[in-house]
């Protein structure tokens, strides 16, 4: 199907202002672009024979698999200034590309996007991963929520601590 | 570089030199990781006949194969003409598996089968005598695969020891056992792998510090009430190196409904395998690590699997995965593969903490003069008792018994001759 210009504007820039919320530590602002029903996974992939890696397989390890009441949890933590791993704050940049809607209608949309995350942090390697979202948008009123994201790491061995994507 | 003294046994002090030392990682290979039973596999990762997976036990390569016989066999992943490795994934399945390099062939149950240009070898050449290494010992006791490299060396029940009181709570928690559900996590950190060990031996003195944030959600209960809780519910067992923490019985926050009832059953039905103080047990929040680097964590439902891989002095792979009890129903498994993405890998909210610490350790330790310095385990009774029938060294929390039990079994491990 084809997807007009305007549609994959309008993704991109929710998508980039997803990020920047993020990157500054505006939880609040971040946390608006979830859905109530949201569901935040990033399936764990191994390196099989070529045609047999299936990330939708039932009951696959996943690195994060929350729902909003357990997103909400994790965001708790890293706000609370007590977590190590995240005081002091670690500087991050999300650079988001690749914006790809696969389909869109005035209620919902699956938009792939790929992204590339900086983290620096004191008694860190500066570190960067890679990998692809699946996200899949529903329309609340005027305002448009990420109601499934599932993240797509690329590296195979994790090097970094992650925190929350 | 000088060869670091290693501290005598019981003084409870640890020279830092021990993280550092190339010389040293170099000699726990044959010394640790050639010579101790090592955890390979679970069987329910291998259903069919052809099934294999691949893993490592330190340096070496591993391929765990079930044959056409059903058999479950473990070979070192190098072929026998020039060492390459001749299986390049996790996992798969197949009957044979050729080399990429030259092409030699092997069937799963290790056999030499294919050899190009066969006609050109000498009348000498005997496939039978180049089939793939098989690891020496392998025991799968009730579903976990373990393999030691010591051809001569003590059983796994011996190597356990009395500790195979503490491991059968796991090992024989429920009498059909678990699955290991598919997929697994690799974080690869700068740490040396003895620091994670160490700590999941017997350090829970941590955990209302390096955990606080959760400690203020209140996910660990009130750990720092624990020393005045008595030697029941929370307690700390160090065996041979291996070690235990008893967390207590905690309930999750938001558990689903039926959960109680379910570890209630399970506790109920684990006597008929276990004692019932034992079978008290199955349900407790554990922290078991089978020496050197294997580790399960069964709390707040999440039940986890992971070893320590070591690469480097200065660099670790951590392995995790997740079980469940085989046969449990949808939302208990369910409830273990999300509460072990929650908190037991590298995006989890407790595993991090304790990468950031050893990290940090790392960093604090690396220079020279710091290292003079040596490291204290103190920290609970100096002499140890027995408690009833539970055997081992028992200590009330926070106590580091089954720290320094580590370092104990490590330094009479690497004080041993290498094996001929």
């Amino acid at each position: 199907m084809s997807v007009s210009f305007e549609v994959t504007q309008r993704f991109t820039d929710l998508l980039v202002r997803e990020a920047w919320a993020r990157d500054n530590s505006r939880f609040d602002e971040w946390v608006a672009f979830f859905d109530d029903e949201l569901r935040y996974w990033a399936p764990s992939r191994l390196f099989l024979e070529r045609g047999q890696e299936n990330l939708g397989k039932a009951e696959l390890f996943c690195h994060i698999d929350e729902d909003k009441p357990g997103f909400l949890l994790r965001i708790k933590r890293l706000t609370s200034g007590l977590t190590y791993t995240d005081e002091p704050p670690p500087r991050t940049r999300r650079l988001i590309t690749n914006v790809l809607v696969l389909e869109a209608d005035d209620s919902n949309a699956e938009v792939i996007s790929y992204f590339m995350m900086f983290r620096s942090h004191p008694g860190h390697p500066d570190e960067s991963i890679v990998g692809h979202r699946r996200d899949k948008w529903v329309r609340r009123g005027a305002d448009w929520r990420i109601r499934e994201r599932m993240i797509v790491i690329d590296q195979d061995k994790l090097t970094s601590y992650l925190g929350l994507l | 570089m000088e060869r670091p003294k290693l501290p005598a046994v019981g003084d409870r002090r640890t020279d830092p030199t021990v993280f550092f030392d190339p010389g040293l990682f170099e000699e726990e290979q044959g010394k640790i990781f050639g010579r101790c039973w090592l955890f390979l596999a679970h069987e329910s990762q291998l259903p069919n006949n052809g099934d294999f997976v691949t893993t490592a036990m330190g340096y070496e390569p591993i391929i765990v194969w079930r044959g056409r016989d059903g058999v479950i066999r473990a070979f070192i992943n190098s072929c026998r003409h020039r060492g390459m490795k001749i299986c390049r994934v996790d996992h798969g399945t197949a009957k044979v598996l050729s080399c990429p390099y030259h092409a030699w062939s092997f069937s799963a149950e290790g056999k030499l089968t294919g050899v190009p240009s066969r006609e050109r070898y000498p009348e000498s050449f005997d496939p039978n005598d180049w089939g793939l290494i098989p690891v020496p010992k392998l025991r799968n006791y009730h579903g976990f695969i373990f393999g030691s490299l010591a051809e001569n060396g003590e059983s796994f029940e011996d190597y356990l020891g009395e500790f195979k009181y503490y491991f059968d709570v796991i090992a024989r928690r429920t009498e059909a056992g678990y699955d290991l559900l598919p997929g697994k996590q690799t974080w690869r950190m700068k740490v040396n792998w003895k620091l994670g060990a160490e700590q999941t031996s017997g350090d829970n003195y941590h955990a209302p510090y390096a955990h606080r944030s959760i400690a203020a959600l209140g996910f660990l209960g009130d750990m720092k009430e624990f020393a005045k809780r008595g030697l029941e519910n929370d307690f700390q067992v160090g065996e041979r190196g291996h070690g235990l923490i008893v967390l207590g019985h905690p309930i999750p926050p938001n558990a689903p409904e039926g959960f109680e009832e379910y570890e209630h059953a399970v506790r109920e039905d684990a006597r008929r395998r276990l004692s019932p103080t034992q079978a008290n047990l199955t349900t407790s929040g554990l922290i078991l690590s089978v020496f050197p680097n294997l580790v399960f964590i069964l709390y707040l439902g999440g039940m986890s699997l992971r070893y320590y891989q070591p690469v480097s002095t200065e660099e670790t792979e951590l392995i995790y995965w997740t079980l469940v009890d085989h046969g449990a129903p949808a939302w208990r498994r369910d409830m273990s593969r999300r509460e072990v993405g929650r908190s037991y890998n590298a995006l989890g909210i407790i595993d991090s903490d304790d990468a950031e610490m050893w990290m940090g350790c790392m960093q604090g330790l690396r220079g020279h003069y710091r290292r003079k310095f040596p490291l204290n385990y103190d920290l609970g009774r100096a002499t140890v008792h027995r408690e009833n029938e539970r055997p081992g060294s028992i200590d009330s929390t926070p106590s580091e018994v089954g720290v320094f039990g580590f370092w104990e079994r490590w330094q009479e491990l690497m004080r041993e001759p290498a094996e001929a």
